[in-house]
């Protein structure tokens, strides 16, 4: 199971609240009319189920995209996607159970069964649409939980085994309608900014792509339950990103990203800040155009703080999401680790979807209520580098029965447990000047004329299931050599830092001072959502780098059309 | 001397190109492609000779609708580069003269064309593009250069593959002044889509509004210059339903029309209840109980569909190939074509002619949407081409890329546009049931089959059962049953209807036009059933919210 975590979405969707108001919503009013129906229709069938909920995440937003100065996209979509769960059996049991252990348990319950609803508010198509969904997600339950019960039914003692679904309050919330698309951005004003943010890398020619894309959002988010659930929130989100690669002397094409979010356009940063960043990015490649290669390595290293918090994602924040430990094909990496040490003692971890910002940064991992409506709550998973809990949805574990609001998924697919703002903290740490000292003392010992140090980053993967050897992939994008000698640093291409998690938080030797935020989109089971890590930078003893596989172009054989105009 | 007739030949188109105004895209075209030509050129590889650019600037809106609510409301806009086409060698023999896998792909690096018309922005694009495009094709024209002189014979004892040489076209046509109007469309597909609201039994249905608008640019380096507007309108108005076993059902039919102008609104939801209405009664038609082999009397765009099937669709098609047999390596391809063997052969019943008509643009009171100027190549097709005269393969329609050394590239590289198939004799419509019977009888059948494309969907048109006693009809669900024609089921017509219609058959710009006999008398077609397709009946637990 691959869990990609991109940093090409690095500006984060937040979610802005409304004051809570009087409700006064005709989609919401459909929905929960033909729930109730069903509700009370399937009372008449033999095998009534226990549970249904509808999930919508009616989504209006707009994408505008510019290369080298010229605009190539611009286009809006507006969908309202649906996701149904009938669920028969009871709590304990039901059609989510794994009938055989090993087979099909991986993800209970999981369903992507997807459907637009009509975008007007017209009763009679929305609730046939409904109807229709219900009854296919009744079927299949069904059908599950008859294989369910036979699986039981030959075992000849019933294994104590935690429940299927824990129960939870049913929360009621609602925001007034937030605002329109076109209230959130001006079109013509946001085609002009892209197209001259990309224009900036016009006249070298050996930046072969530089793209600038900007995505605005608008969602709001229905969920309502046979429970009583009913939970309406908005959210807003902007995210811009900006790609460019340049072509080294060896034909590699080597990427740098930044990227910006921000819920609303007043909230991103300034023409003047961008495009000195762009600025940046740009004499960065120029010296990425001749870094030397780097060759494996293992020895000594310094992850600044947006690099620890992907690799925090990745190796740690992964190992915790709940349903992930109830599978036997999952390595279960901490399952039996709880209350015990698994972290050096000055370190902390929790995950908190209630926080919208760390300093001046907009976090996007921030929700009110998540995709089973349960209230968001800060959840902390280690303490003084015990481990105390996990990131729990209403698939619970032993000893684990509630959810803790962190049932996440993207539009039209059912959620499982997902990490939100994932925030690192130490209660013992170093400057930066301390973590470097730390780091070449380190080098000198191991005998080595460098250390690295992994600036910046644009997302990792890793694997925890019991198939494949369960090691992470981080993606550095800038990355130094610190040499020994008091040399100058040195920036380097084609580096790729891997590992395997426990090897590597023992090698975990001490903690920056100073947090930074990585902003982006965890893609997992129930598809890509918004998260931020919080980290400090890190000192680590000993880390393994694998060379990044390269994408060569050949130079073209004539300048590009402007440069020659420009001759 | 071959050199020189292409430089001058380019000087002169260059010489009128400065005599024509040209908008930013084709100017940006324009001067992209000269200094390629003029420049391109790596160290040990030879330059192109030929470069082609098409640029396709469109409009889409989707507007779908369900029960008398919007599902989608979408415009984009895009501008995409339909062809970039570079030719290394020269006519005879060049970088596609061996090689069965032709694609040259551009996309290495490739930097998106502009929105806005950025004379810049779409220079650079088309610069990276060809310089990939020239990368491949000039390598392979040395691959191929070797491997002839490993052959060690003369090019023209080898297959191989030239490039037609044809007249530059410089064809500008204006863009008609099109109204557009985006909220009343999307009121009245959700109006059409309320209608089925009338009816419990439809399951699920969908009114699906397209409406494209663009202009297709093509500069050439051979002094092409082309503006053509490309526009279609396509609703689909659909509807399913279970049938007894389980088995969904469906129908649908389809209105086009170059311009965004629909149909009247009474007369599209009288339509789409007839469509429902019609649906719902062949739940309890009888379905066909047995194999049939023997006469079918196709009528309407029954007809229309048969003769775009036995034309396109089967082994002798009149499209030509390109495929060629390869010199080394595996057989499997066999080469050449199949239809390409048969020119000058019978290849349908005597007395039917086929003609390629792409410039006609109307036919009666129906607009001929497959009617085109100029094919996606550049080249200007006869006003009229006979491909098949009184049966006899006469030519296919082909490209640029000729295969035998007596082709000749005549603008229907994409397609006839618009056919015309007529026969040299007819019979009045009415009477080919009488004929049809008379077959039947023949050949000792209790009963003959009739297609027609009903009176509501044209998605499967309706059968009836002719019997042979007393004419009597008995319309059949089609929904096991196959028709089976083949080659040989043309060279056995009995008799068409002399009168003649026209229908487009196809979607967006893959439309082919036919005016054809209104009726298709075949002596021998087999229909094949199929065990019945019974998905397992889906019970609803809970009623539908519209039957309450």
């Amino acid at each position: 199971m691959i869990k990609p975590l991109l940093i090409l979405a690095l500006a984060l969707c937040c979610t802005v609240t409304y004051a809570q108001t009087a409700r006064n919503d005709k989609f919401l009013d459909i929905l929960e009319r033909e729930l109730n129906r069903e509700v009370t229709e399937f009372q008449k069938v033999s095998q009534i189920p226990y549970f249904i909920d509808y999930r919508v995440n009616d989504e209006e937003s707009a994408v505008i995209s510019a290369s080298f100065g010229s605009l190539t996209q611009s286009y809006s979509v507006r969908d309202r996607a649906l996701n149904v769960h009938v669920r028969v059996g009871d709590y304990t049991i039901d059609n989510t159970h794994p009938a055989e252990p090993g087979v099909d348990d991986f993800m209970p319950g999981f369903s992507m069964s997807e459907t637009s609803l009509p975008l007007d508010d017209n009763e009679d198509a929305i609730s046939v649409a409904l109807w229709r969904a219900t009854q296919a997600e009744y079927r299949s339950s069904l059908e599950q939980f008859k294989s369910v019960k036979n699986a039981l039914a030959v075992k000849k003692k019933a294994e104590k085994v935690p429940a299927d679904f824990s129960k939870e309050n049913a929360e009621k919330y609602y925001e007034a309608p937030g605002p329109t698309l076109s209230g959130l951005f001006k079109k013509e004003e946001w085609e002009k900014k892209v197209r001259q943010y990309s224009g900036l890398f016009l006249g070298d020619a050996s930046i072969v792509n530089a793209d600038v894309t900007i995505s605005f959002s608008v969602e709001r988010r229905y969920y309502v339950s046979s429970e009583g659930a009913s939970v309406v929130q908005n959210s807003t989100s902007i995210y811009l990103y900006v790609i460019a690669g340049v072509r080294a002397t060896d034909g590699d094409i080597v990427p740098l990203h930044q990227s910006y979010y921000a819920p609303t356009t007043a909230e991103l940063p300034g023409d003047a800040t961008i495009e000195n960043d762009i600025k940046t990015m740009i004499v960065t490649l120029q010296k990425l155009k001749t870094a030397p290669l780097a060759d494996a390595y293992t020895g000594p290293a310094m992850l600044d703080g947006s690099v620890a918090g992907v690799f925090f994602h990745e190796i740690f924040g992964h190992r915790v999401e709940g349903h992930r430990l109830k599978s036997i094909t999952d390595g279960q990496t901490f399952k039996s680790k709880v209350d015990e040490k698994i972290l050096p003692e000055s370190i902390s971890v929790y995950c908190d979807p209630t926080v919208n910002k760390f300093a001046n940064t907009f976090l996007n991992g921030i929700y009110q209520y998540d995709d089973e409506g349960v209230k968001a709550q800060r959840v902390n998973i280690v303490e003084k580098g015990i481990l105390k809990n996990f990131l729990m949805s209403r698939s619970p574990l032993e000893n684990f029965t509630r959810s803790n609001g962190h049932g996440r998924a993207t539009a039209g697919i059912s959620p499982v447990s997902r990490q939100s703002n994932l925030f690192v903290e130490a209660a013992k740490t170093k400057t930066t000047a301390e973590l470097r000292q730390m780091l070449i003392k380190e080098c000198q010992r191991q005998k080595k004329k460098y250390g690295y140090f992994f600036k910046s980053v644009v997302g990792g993967f890793t694997f925890t299931d019991r198939y494949t050897p369960n090691a992470f992939n981080i993606f550095p994008t800038e990355v130094y050599r610190v040499y020994v000698d008091g040399r100058p640093d040195e920036l380097v291409r084609g580096v790729d830092l891997i590992g395997t998690p426990l090897a590597m938080f023992a090698e975990i030797a001490a903690v920056g001072d100073t947090h930074q935020v990585f902003t982006g989109f965890c893609g997992a089971e129930s598809g890509y959502v918004p998260v931020s890590a919080i980290s400090p930078a890190l000192f680590v003893r000993r880390i393994e780098t694998q060379k990044k596989a390269q994408t060569k172009v050949e130079e073209t054989v004539l300048t590009a059309p402007l440069l020659q105009q420009n001759k | 001397m071959r050199a020189i007739l292409l430089f001058l030949f380019v000087l002169i188109a260059g010489e009128t190109f400065a005599q024509e105004k040209l908008n930013t895209v084709q100017q940006a075209m324009r001067d992209e492609m000269e200094r390629n030509l003029k420049e391109l050129k790596t160290e040990g590889f030879d330059k192109p000779f030929f470069i082609n650019y098409t640029i396709q600037d469109e409009t889409l809106y989707h507007i779908r609708a369900t029960l008398g609510a919007l599902t989608q409301s979408q415009e984009s806009k895009a501008r995409s580069a339909l062809s970039l086409r570079m030719l290394v060698g020269d006519y005879e023999f060049n970088d596609e003269s061996l090689d069965n896998n032709l694609f040259s792909p551009p996309q290495a690096n490739a930097i998106g064309l502009p929105l806005d018309d950025d004379y810049l922005g779409i220079r650079r694009s088309l610069w990276i593009s060809t310089d990939n495009v020239y990368r491949n094709a000039s390598r392979q024209f040395a691959k191929n250069k070797e491997m002839v002189k490993e052959q060690g014979k003369p090019l023209a004892e080898l297959p191989h593959r030239t490039f037609a040489k044809v007249s530059p076209s410089k064809i500008h046509i204006e863009s008609p002044e099109v109204k557009f109007d985006k909220a009343a469309t999307e009121e009245y597909v959700r109006k059409v889509s309320g209608v089925f609201g009338e009816f419990k039994e439809i399951e699920s249905s969908d009114v699906a509004f397209v409406y494209s608008n663009g202009i297709r640019y093509l500069v050439n380096s051979e002094g092409s210059i082309n503006r053509i507007p490309v526009s279609y309108m396509r609703l689909v108005v659909s509807c399913r339903l279970r049938g007894r076993s389980g088995e969904m059902l469906m129908d649908n039919f389809t209105r086009y029309a170059i311009t965004p102008e629909l149909p009247a609104i009474d007369k599209t939801i009288e339509d789409a209840r007839t469509l429902a209405k019609n649906l719902i009664a062949s739940v309890s038609l009888a379905k066909l109980d047995e194999e049939y082999n023997g006469p079918i009397l196709f009528e309407g765009k029954e007809a229309a569909s048969t003769f775009y099937m036995g034309l396109f669709m089967l082994e002798t098609s009149l499209f030509s190939s390109n495929d060629i047999a390869p010199l080394k390596g595996s057989r499997y391809n066999p080469g050449a074509s199949v239809s390409e063997p048969k020119i000058g052969k019978q290849i349908f019943m005597k007395g039917m002619t086929v003609k390629a008509i792409p410039k006609t643009k109307k036919f009666s009171d129906v607009q001929l949407l497959g009617s085109f100027e100029v094919d996606g190549e550049g080249v200007v097709p006869a006003d009229e081409t006979v491909l098949v005269e009184s049966g006899v393969l006469k030519q296919l329609c082909n490209d640029r890329t000729l295969t035998k050394s007596d082709q000749v590239a005549n603008g229907l590289g994409d397609g006839p546009g618009v056919v015309s198939v007529s026969f040299d004799k007819g019979a009045p419509l009415a009477s080919m049931k009488a004929k049809l019977i008379e077959q039947a009888k023949k050949e000792g059948l209790e009963y003959a089959i009739r297609v027609t494309s009903g009176s509501g969907g044209t998605y499967q048109g309706q059968m009836y059962k002719v019997y042979v006693t007393d004419g009597r009809e008995e319309p059949i669900s089609m929904e096991n049953a196959s028709t089976g024609l083949e080659q040989r089921s043309f060279r056995k017509i009995l008799e068409t209807s002399n009168e003649v219609a026209a229908y487009n058959i196809g979607s967006g710009e893959a439309v082919t036009s036919i005016i054809c006999p209104q009726a298709l008398l075949i002596e021998e077609v087999n229909i094949r059933i199929f065990g019945d397709r019974t998905s397992e009946k889906e019970e609803d637990y809970v009623p539908s919210p519209l039957k309450k």
